[in-house]
């Protein structure tokens, strides 16, 4: 009798120590939010939303001058920017492409979510491309989800750690080409000394050298179904498209890794690459989603993201 | 310790391989769920999580319970022993909850160190128990 007491209280006392382990992992891991690096308002625009008939501050040389820009509910242009929203219906699917002229590669930057470098810091992406100053945005690589894999934004590391020698990445010079690279070929030193400004980690490359690159089974810990997608590609010298795909619902099935990859070729690009998808899908033009971001399938809500892709002065 | 089929024992053996054996069938329905909602992400440590209370709980005590000579564990081999599956089946399960979000976390390595240590513990003394009753005997 003395024997069964003790056993049931050490089951009773290491059930309790594996609870409450693993509920603190479970905190660790999605929500107990940790700063590690707070970015001071200049380095990521001013906080307002591009809007019709704004004029802004700027120009390709650095030097300030007031332009003008005209918008509709598909279009933005002023002197420096140009942006044509196109909404194409293929594989079942409502896609959304962003086609984006600039002047300069300055205008093609990253924003974190309030401004800060950190673990589980997340703002819906219409936010932080508000507090950028964003005309468009989509969602970024959502580094916060992991603890390795390259981290360099408008010019500066913030993590160095490699999460792979096979994980690929997309390298936006300053001159605004882009490169596919792996991480166990270069480190991040070398990529921000050959001129890289911003390092997205996610992937996988979709399109090099205008052709797909990404096989129909390729999995690479993400689905190969059809699921919501996001991804960025060069067409030409400052030329680029920023594309959402619906999916998870009725309208829209999503689309595979594969079929974007093919959807992203048809557009012309000649370097394409996957960001984070899913429910972080959402493109946001002049301060509106434009996509229907979900995560179940059943409601349509943002998703809150640690990162975004942004054309912004 | 040696019992027959009939012995308390053998009972609480066949016993535990019972609840193993509840403890799969119910880490392979969370899994099936799980993976159902998952859109297609996969993580074989999510599919593949019922393994560990089969191999490591109902196999090893139907075993020893069914068997009629076999030996029989103590209490406190059991416990390490049991103790080490459960840290292996929750690091499973969490393991595969993380990769399908597509995250990680650097304390899943506790789960497996306390889980082999815990396991391997239990067996140590289990064998170090027979052992001895051999030298006896």
């Amino acid at each position: 009798m003395k024997q069964k007491r003790k056993t049931s209280l050490w089951t009773k006392l290491y059930s309790l120590a594996l609870t409450a382990f693993t509920v603190f992992v479970l905190l660790d891991t999605f929500i107990i939010p940790r700063a590690y690096v707070v970015e001071s308002d200049d380095s990521t625009g001013s906080e307002q939303s591009a809007s019709a008939a704004v004029s802004t501050e700027t120009d390709g040389g650095g030097t300030a001058s007031s332009v003008a820009s005209s918008v509709t509910e598909n279009t933005y242009t002023d002197g420096n920017i140009s942006i044509t929203i196109t909404e194409y219906r293929e594989y079942d699917t409502s896609i959304y492409v962003a086609d984006v002229t600039l002047t300069s590669p300055d205008y093609l930057k990253t924003a974190f979510a309030d401004n800060t470098y950190g673990k589980n810091v997340t703002e819906k992406t219409s936010a932080i491309a508000q507090e950028s100053g964003a005309v468009l945005a989509v969602n970024g690589d959502f580094y916060g989800a992991q603890n390795r894999g390259y981290v360099i934004r408008n010019g500066k590391i913030y993590r160095d750690t490699a999460s792979g020698s096979s994980q690929e990445d997309l390298v936006i010079y300053e001159d605004g080409t882009f490169e596919i690279v792996t991480e166990g070929s270069v480190t991040a030193g070398e990529l921000l000394e050959k001129g890289a400004v911003q390092v997205l980690s996610f992937g996988p490359g979709l399109v090099e050298n205008g052709e797909v690159s990404v096989t129909a089974d390729e999995e690479v810990d993400k689905a190969k179904t059809s699921n919501p997608r996001t991804a960025i590609g060069v067409i030409d010298e400052l030329h680029y498209v920023l594309v959402v795909s619906d999916g998870r619902t009725d309208e829209s099935t999503g689309l595979s890794l594969s079929q974007l990859a093919e959807f992203m070729q048809g557009l012309g690009v000649t370097t394409a690459y996957n960001l984070d998808g899913g429910g972080s899908s959402t493109m946001v033009f002049n301060g509106t989603v434009i996509n229907n971001p979900t995560t179940d399938g059943n409601t349509i809500k943002e998703r809150s993201v640690s990162d975004i892709v942004c054309i912004a002065y | 310790m040696s019992a027959s089929l009939t012995s308390p024992e053998k009972r609480r053996m066949r016993r535990t391989s019972l609840i193993y054996l509840c403890i799969t069938l119910f880490s392979g329905l969370f899994s099936a769920v799980y993976e159902h909602f998952s859109y297609g992400v996969y993580s074989n440590y999510m599919v593949y999580l019922f393994l560990l209370p089969l191999v490591g709980g109902v196999l090893p005590y139907a075993v020893l319970g069914l068997t009629p000579r076999s030996p029989v564990p103590s209490c406190a081999s059991s416990r390490l022993f049991n103790s080490g599956v459960a840290a292996l089946t929750v690091g499973s399960c969490l393991k595969g909850v993380l990769q399908i979000y597509g995250t990680s976390s650097v304390y899943l390595a506790a789960y497996w160190a306390a889980g082999i240590l815990l396991s391997v513990s239990g067996l140590a003394v289990f064998l170090l128990g027979q052992r001895r009753r051999r030298a006896d005997a």
